[in-house]
């Protein structure tokens, strides 16, 4: 999964930025308000960590704008202001969730998760399809119950094709997604990756993981949507 | 029991009417019944007696007799009209009578008689003589050689009754006009102290989530006027004064949190996972520093604060030495400075040995702190001079860097509390802002005074200015 964080604070952007890539995120920075809203309005992301006070606009302008431009990413506000009218703003402007500095880090995670289940109706803490099951807090997959050990790069690979199930997640998605890279040419490596990932998963089983010629990869049950 | 202003008023206003009344009408009273009683009584009383005293002849073959009238012979007497005339010897013999006495006496002892001195008169009251209370004037005479007694006397029935039926007209009136009075000045009071009620009213509801009301103006520009418009300009300044410490309280709060956070964000980031001694070691050291940074802020915020809540002049100022107090910042400082390549230069000159009242510590505070900023924005191998001069008996202490400089448009926030400006961002970042603030409040607590003065690109000059003593 991709997540923007947009923080003016260098260091604190810093060690946000350490601690999600090592739960397998894939996370870009942007230092002021500009930045962020160019980024989050150019490239995709699953979420974004937007905090209130940056030096050229208020985080509450940024998500404004933002909502009001068609992007729909659930959007995380951090900062040190804890009125009760801030937070009442802040998710009034279009916020999904709001926390306060100094915060746990669990908790940070813990709500960043909740807002990744929020693009699927269902909402499920734990992923299904099939008996194939993702726990993305603890990282267990397990295939009929037995439990399956991933790269943190197939780890990153299955969480964006479960949590779009069902629907066809092209190269291009998948590579924003699990690696630092944006550009093109890496479809190479993408299909090394999942012929690995395909043989662990799918490996002796009922096939999940399809590819849809010409468009990219669907998680499912069938192989027809 | 509580009384209000109203009340109080209508009360003394109806009072002072009633006082004012009584004393009038004592003195109508008593102007009436001196009136009637002696002008119109007496001195008719009077009159006739001396009357009948003048017509007594001097010839002693007349008899004694009182002048009645023949009843058609004159025109009308008015003189004797209801009087009682009588005339008696020193015996209380009585010689003459008039008419009107009927078979009666005017009382006339002996004893009383014999008291009668020459050419004086008496006047009396008696209630005893018969069904009407009467008043008799005796006065004596003298027909060759004897002496004799000339008395009149008339009731004082109807200037009783008069006196009487003035009196309740006048209580009755007076009545009326207390109660006119007071019906009034409840009336007046109250539509005058109305507003102060509506002023009441609102003030209670005026607190600290409110300081954006104001009280209602009666529209009139009278007193109460202009004590609400005194009373709403108070309440401005209070909010206003309110809304710098909320801003400052809002701010504080952030320049504490993000320290805090960073350093929690670091410390559970790194627990998270077992990691190598290396990155543990970053780890500590970077908890270090932020650990500094809020040491360094929190001394900075007491320090404001104690300035703050302690508002009285320079609590603990004692006479400081100007080149001592400048030469222990720079000597602070020396260790920086070198790792920077940036000298100082303290410049000779006599004020240097002239005293400044300060506080010791603040001084301390004031001058480090400048010395700081300029060592931190000189370039490498550059100069910071401290210059400080005598003028109008104060002493100017000017501290001059070759830095960057400062843009106009940040010049009038530098002594705003947690303002950093955007040279800030190029020195160590952990400053919070309030350096320049708290010496501000210091200096102005010691009735000095800071300033600077910029050009981007040609550095910066902090003056401070202190009066000599």
């Amino acid at each position: 999964m991709r997540l923007l964080v947009i923080e003016d604070d260098v260091k604190a952007a810093r060690l946000l930025s350490k601690g999600l890539r090592e739960e397998g995120w894939i996370v870009h920075v942007a230092h002021d308000a500009a930045a962020g809203y160019e980024k989050a309005t150019v490239s995709s992301y699953d979420a974004v960590i937007l905090d209130w006070l940056l030096p050229d606009r208020e985080g509450v302008e940024v998500c404004r704008d933002l909502r009001r431009r068609g992007v729909h990413t659930p959007i995380l506000m951090l900062t040190a202001r804890d009125a009760v009218e801030d937070r009442v703003t802040g998710l009034n402007v279009g916020a999904d969730d709001y926390l306060t500095k100094p915060f746990a880090f669990a908790e940070l995670l813990a709500r960043i998760h909740a807002l990744l289940r929020r693009a699927d109706i269902t909402r499920p803490v734990v992923l299904h399809v099939g008996d194939l099951m993702l726990d993305p807090v603890s990282h267990e997959v397990k295939r009929g119950g037995a439990p399956i050990r991933l790269t943190p790069t197939e780890y990153a690979l299955m969480e964006v094709l479960i949590r779009r199930a069902g629907q066809v997640v092209s190269r291009a998605d998948l590579v924003e997604r699990v690696w630092e890279i944006d550009r093109d040419g890496f479809e190479n490596l993408i299909d090394v990756h999942m012929s690995h990932l395909r043989r662990k998963i799918d490996g002796g089983r009922a096939p999940l993981i399809h590819t849809v010629r010409g468009s990219g990869f669907r998680l499912g049950t069938t192989a027809e949507p | 029991m509580k009384v209000d202003l109203k009340t109080r008023l209508a009360v003394a206003h109806a009072v002072a009417a009633a006082a004012i009344l009584a004393v009038a009408v004592a003195g109508a009273h008593w102007t009436l019944r001196r009136a009637v009683l002696g002008q119109v009584i007496d001195r008719a009383l009077l009159v006739l007696a001396e009357a009948e005293g003048a017509s007594l002849s001097s010839d002693v073959t007349v008899p004694i007799r009182v002048h009645e009238m023949n009843p058609g012979s004159a025109p009308p007497s008015f003189d004797r009209l209801d009087k009682f005339v009588q005339i008696v010897d020193m015996s209380g013999r009585v010689l003459a009578r008039s008419s009107t006495l009927g078979t009666s006496q005017l009382p006339a002892p002996p004893a009383f008689l014999a008291r009668l001195k020459a050419d004086s008169l008496v006047f009396q009251t008696r209630s005893d003589f018969g069904a009407e209370p009467i008043r008799i004037v005796t006065i004596p005479v003298e027909r060759a050689g004897t002496r004799y007694a000339v008395q009149v006397a008339m009731s004082l029935d109807d200037a009783y009754t008069v006196l009487d039926s003035a009196r309740w007209i006048l209580l009755l009136m007076s009545v009326a006009i207390v109660q006119g009075v007071g019906v009034i000045g409840v009336i007046l009071a109250r539509r005058a102290l109305v507003p102060i009620d509506r002023i009441v009213a609102r003030a209670r509801h005026i607190g600290e989530s409110s300081l954006g009301d104001r009280l209602p103006h009666p529209g009139m520009e009278n007193e109460i006027g202009r004590l609400v418009d005194t009373l709403n300009e108070m309440l401005g300044r209070i909010e206003r004064s309110f809304e710098v410490q909320r801003r400052f309280t809002a701010d504080a709060s952030h320049e504490l949190r993000s320290p805090l956070s960073r350093l929690r964000a670091e410390l559970e980031v790194t627990l998270r996972r077992p990691r190598d001694r290396p990155e543990y070691e970053d780890t500590l050291r970077s908890a270090l520093e932020e650990v500094e940074h809020l040491s360094r802020l929190t001394e900075e915020l007491l320090v404001l604060a104690r300035l703050d809540s302690d508002r009285r002049v320079a609590a603990g100022a004692s006479t400081v030495v100007v080149g001592d107090s400048l030469r222990e910042a720079v000597a602070r400082l020396a260790d920086q400075a070198r790792d920077r390549a940036v000298s100082i230069r303290v410049l000779p000159a006599p004020v240097l040995s002239c005293g400044m009242r300060l506080e010791p510590a603040a001084a301390g505070l004031v001058f480090t702190n400048l010395v700081d900023n300029a060592v931190k924005f000189s370039p490498r191998g550059g100069v910071v001079t401290v210059d400080a001069q005598e003028s109008d008996g104060d002493v100017v202490i000017a501290v001059s860097d070759a830095g960057p400089g400062i843009p106009a448009e940040e010049v009038p926030r530098l002594f705003e509390r947690f303002y950093r400006g955007s040279a800030a961002r190029f020195a160590d970042g952990h400053g919070a802002g309030l350096g320049l603030a708290i010496c501000r409040t210091i200096l102005e607590r010691h009735g000095g005074r800071i300033s600077v003065e910029s050009e981007p690109g040609k550095g910066a000059t902090f003056r401070v200015r202190l009066p000599i003593g």
